[in-house]
């Protein structure tokens, strides 16, 4: 089974995630403090990292730039999680290598779970368009 | 089948009902920024700094109403979607999960009118001879759960002679659930957490005193200000309008009475409001 894990401190907003990602079939493990984050994903090795920006203890962009150097994670296929889908930062985290992007204040969560099979190639639909769309 | 349907049109009932208090606190909102930006505009003539006030209000303001709001729109959608596949404890996790974001915002609304009202001279307070002591004590009992809970040493000190005083019960244990939440949301498991009620010159003081983390300095100037968050904290799990205080101070002061803060040597912070003895 494939591993998910998910970097956000709002709780109820990583159970809305975390209830339909795991009822596409993955398995998912939460981190709410951007701290622990990279220790956790190290240990983890997860398939793919959902990522919000805005969090205690280190935000998600120095988290996304801290994978991204490093040999063992910089493979890791990462989406950022943003409330500000225009600003600065959604720019930012796509130039660091983030895969995608989802805005939380929109979030249709089957459409989320999809996006996440996309990205690890488990959808038919690899039409779809990632960034932007 | 018939469970589901309850559970969907509640879920709709209660996203309805949000989105209404969203467009409310969303104009109050907006009017308030407008107002300050005229203000810093008409005051300091600083193009640069008025446009940092506006960005940083606007992102506040986008990140408060977004962020209670994206659970209860995902959580709702999760139901109505998949509520033949979820079991009945997640469903109802969902649905606690929407109830208690309406409430956040529900909250934040209120504060907003609260605060418009303050501003414009309009808030009212209805005052009547009353305990305060008992007041004070019921308070102290409402937080002695969550104090305990994070292993915080909670207690509270009442003079007897300050029991009679005119004040607006509802209104001070507003005050009081500012200050006392507050105290105990800063403070650290193993910190320590005092009410304390006091005759002092022909007033009563009464005081919340703690041992968390403190107040930046250069926030303290301000702390009475709108949109301040006191301890620094820019993230999501830290919920809030930073209103708490402004509306503490507008009800204190309809009082005739005053609010400030001081250092709580060697660690933390008091908050300290006196009311007249009529």
């Amino acid at each position: 089974m494939k591993k998910i894990l998910i970097v956000e401190d709002d709780e109820s907003f990583y159970n809305v995630c975390a209830t339909a990602i795991k009822l596409k079939g993955y398995d998912v493990v939460h981190v709410s403090d951007g701290s622990q984050a990279i220790e956790r994903i190290q240990s983890e090795s997860p398939d793919l990292v959902l990522l919000d920006i805005v969090l205690p203890g280190m935000s998600g962009l120095d988290i996304l730039q801290n994978l991204k150097e490093m040999e063992e994670t910089k493979n890791i296929r990462v989406i950022m999680l943003t409330n500000f889908g225009t600003d600065a930062n959604v720019d930012k985290a796509i130039e660091l290598g983030a895969e995608d992007y989802i805005m939380k204040y929109n979030v249709v969560p089957h459409e989320l779970a999809e996006r996440v099979a996309i990205a690890l190639g488990d959808s038919a639909d690899t039409a779809v368009k990632f960034v932007g769309d | 089948m018939i469970e589901s349907l309850i559970t969907i049109t509640s879920s709709i009932t209660i996203l309805a009902l949000v989105f209404l208090f969203l467009y409310v606190k969303k104009f109050q909102e907006i009017t308030e920024l407008h107002r300050q930006i005229e203000e810093l505009e008409k005051h300091a003539g600083d193009g640069d700094r008025v446009m940092k006030v506006r960005e940083e209000f606007l992102a506040m303001i986008i990140h408060e109403l977004r962020a209670p709001l994206s659970v209860i729109k995902g959580s709702a959608d999760l139901i109505i979607r998949e509520a033949g596949t979820l079991t009945k404890d997640q469903i109802s996790e969902l649905l606690d999960q929407i109830k208690t974001s309406s409430s956040d915002l529900l909250g934040m609304v209120n504060d907003m009118l609260d605060v418009s009202k303050i501003e414009a001279g309009r808030f009212e307070i209805y005052p009547k001879d009353a305990v305060l002591n008992d007041v004070l004590e019921e308070e102290y009992k409402m937080y002695v759960p969550l104090a305990s809970e994070k292993g915080i040493d909670f207690s509270i000190h009442l003079d007897p002679y300050v029991s009679h005083v005119r004040f607006d019960p509802d209104k001070i244990r507003q005050v009081l659930n500012n200050l006392l939440s507050n105290a105990l949301k800063f403070t650290p498991q193993g910190g320590k957490v005092d009410l304390l009620s006091e005759k002092v010159d022909g007033k009563v003081k009464i005081t919340v005193s703690d041992t968390g983390i403190g107040i930046p300095e250069q926030i303290k100037a301000k702390l009475f200000n709108k949109f301040v968050q006191g301890a620094a904290g820019n993230h999501s799990s830290e919920k809030g309008t930073g209103l708490g205080l402004v509306i503490a101070k507008g009800i204190v002061e309809a009082h005739n009475g005053s609010i400030w803060m001081e250092d709580n040597k060697p660690k933390g912070v008091k908050f300290l409001f006196t009311l007249p003895i009529s």
